[in-house]
């Protein structure tokens, strides 16, 4: 009996962690907060640092977030309580542009803070979406971002007079799922040896009874999830070395700013 | 003679103790009532800027199929209801025919695959439905600054305060109406 509550509790949690999805709970990584995995872990750092050299020499902050779903909510609502809630911009003058990408629904969204209203009108902001659509089609989702960006951060420093003291982001061609896959390879082992110890359990009839093959499996099944999300994050540093833990560090959280729900949404 | 004086002293203190939180309480209310009225100007600034984008649209729209005078005239003329209302109720009224005028519009000119794939009419697009998502997310910060306001009102002591000065709860929440989000029919 107390083994059937177990199975149902776990059961229940992988349900859940699957349906109620809570955006406002997303952190940000840094300006490039990959939770989609689609940005290879170079072009993530060069748009890293470059990010950061676009906010010291124009006070704005670029914010980029991919997430493989939206759960079925408009794009436009989920960026709105993303950027709110992380507070893209300096808190006095608001300055701060979102780029979300939704993969599996295909869709786009540019949200653009009070601030960057006037230097990135809502046409504006479609315009550029539309044309990220040729690379986003052939999944060439690292050089889409980049060159965005870029053309953002430079409208932005020509209508502020200043340039930006930063090489302009390496591309490469981001191959889809670049990251060390860590929840399929977890549940692997812990279905292996779910596997096996059914198997010399059932040599002893005595232990049969328990039964634990199942238990394991779903065990197994709950960590590779609940890891391989958590790790999600940060499949840039497993991967690319030691440039994470260091925007990791410099990186202090955005400024507080806010968005009227001013930009434009695409799909590809 | 000295109890007296003693028990004085100390009402003294009490009225100043309690005087001083009812005055810090009567300005957090002030400052809530002023922080709804600051949201609900931000949500007119968003139905102004729609208002202003019509005639551009109108006259894109005229460049490519100038035959369509009844859709064309009844988006102008809803443009000048919205300009011309004056209370919130009015204003999110005239913004709901604007509404339905401007999807007939759109339905439209799904006859004209020229006009659709216009750069011109696409960024016209893009700012009408940056218009429409600015005032949705200003009404629902208006809405948060009324929910806050009636929720500070309530608790106590400020109640009592409230009571005192005669603030009252704000029950202008705005409505989502259901048609506004729903596509246009057409009919034939």
């Amino acid at each position: 009996m107390k083994r059937f509550l177990h199975i149902g509790l776990l059961w229940t949690a992988t349900v859940l962690s699957a349906f109620a999805y809570d955006f406002s709970a997303l952190q940000p990584d840094g300006y490039i907060s990959d939770y989609a995995n689609v940005i290879d872990a170079r072009t993530e750092q060069a748009l890293e640092r470059y990010c950061r050299a676009v906010e010291s020499s124009t006070g704005a902050q670029i914010a980029v977030l991919t997430i493989p779903t939206l759960h079925g909510e408009p794009i436009e609502d989920v960026a709105n309580l993303i950027y709110r809630k992380w507070g893209i911009g300096k808190k006095e003058t608001d300055e701060g542009v979102l780029l979300l990408l939704a993969i599996q629904d295909r869709r786009s969204r540019l949200e653009v803070g009070y601030g960057l209203e006037p230097i990135i009108p809502d046409g504006y902001a479609g315009s550029l979406l539309r044309r990220m659509r040729p690379a986003l089609k052939q999944q060439r989702y690292g050089e889409a971002v980049a060159v965005a960006v870029q053309t953002l951060a430079e409208r932005i420093a020509q209508r502020k007079g200043v340039t930006i003291q930063q090489p302009v982001p390496h591309t490469r061609r981001a191959r889809p799922g670049a990251g060390f896959p860590v929840g399929p390879v977890l549940f692997a082992v812990f279905a292996l040896l779910a596997l096996l110890g059914g198997r010399s359990r059932r040599r002893g009839l005595a232990y049969r009874r328990h039964g634990m093959g199942m238990d394991g499996l779903l065990a197994g099944l709950l960590l590779g999830n609940v890891l391989g999300r958590g790790m999600g994050g940060f499949h840039g540093r497993s991967s690319g070395g030691f440039g994470g833990f260091d925007s990791f560090d410099s990186f202090g959280g955005f400024g507080g700013g806010d968005s009227g729900g001013g930009g434009a949404s695409s799909s590809w | 003679m000295k109890i007296a004086g003693i028990v004085l002293a100390v009402l003294l203190v009490l009225v100043l103790i309690f005087g001083a939180k009812a005055m810090s309480i009567r300005n957090e209310l002030v400052t809530q009532q002023e922080a709804i009225r600051a949201a609900w100007s931000q949500v007119d600034v968003a139905l102004q800027r729609r208002a202003d984008l019509i005639p551009n649209l109108v006259e894109t729209v005229k460049g490519f199929a100038k035959q369509e005078r009844t859709v064309i005239d009844s988006v102008t003329k809803a443009r000048a209801a919205l300009l011309g209302a004056r209370t919130p109720r009015e204003r999110m009224q005239a913004n709901a025919a604007l509404d339905s005028a401007l999807g007939r519009l759109l339905v439209v000119v799904e006859n004209y695959p020229q006009l659709k794939s216009s750069e011109n009419f696409l960024r016209l697009q893009d700012e009408l439905a940056g218009t429409e998502n600015r005032i949705a997310v200003e009404r629902r910060k208006y809405n948060e600054a009324v929910q806050r306001y009636n929720t500070t009102i309530a608790l106590f002591p400020n109640n009592i305060v409230a009571s005192l000065f005669g603030f009252q709860r704000n029950d202008d929440y705005f409505q989502t109406a259901p048609a506004a989000r729903e596509v246009p029919q057409v009919k034939f």
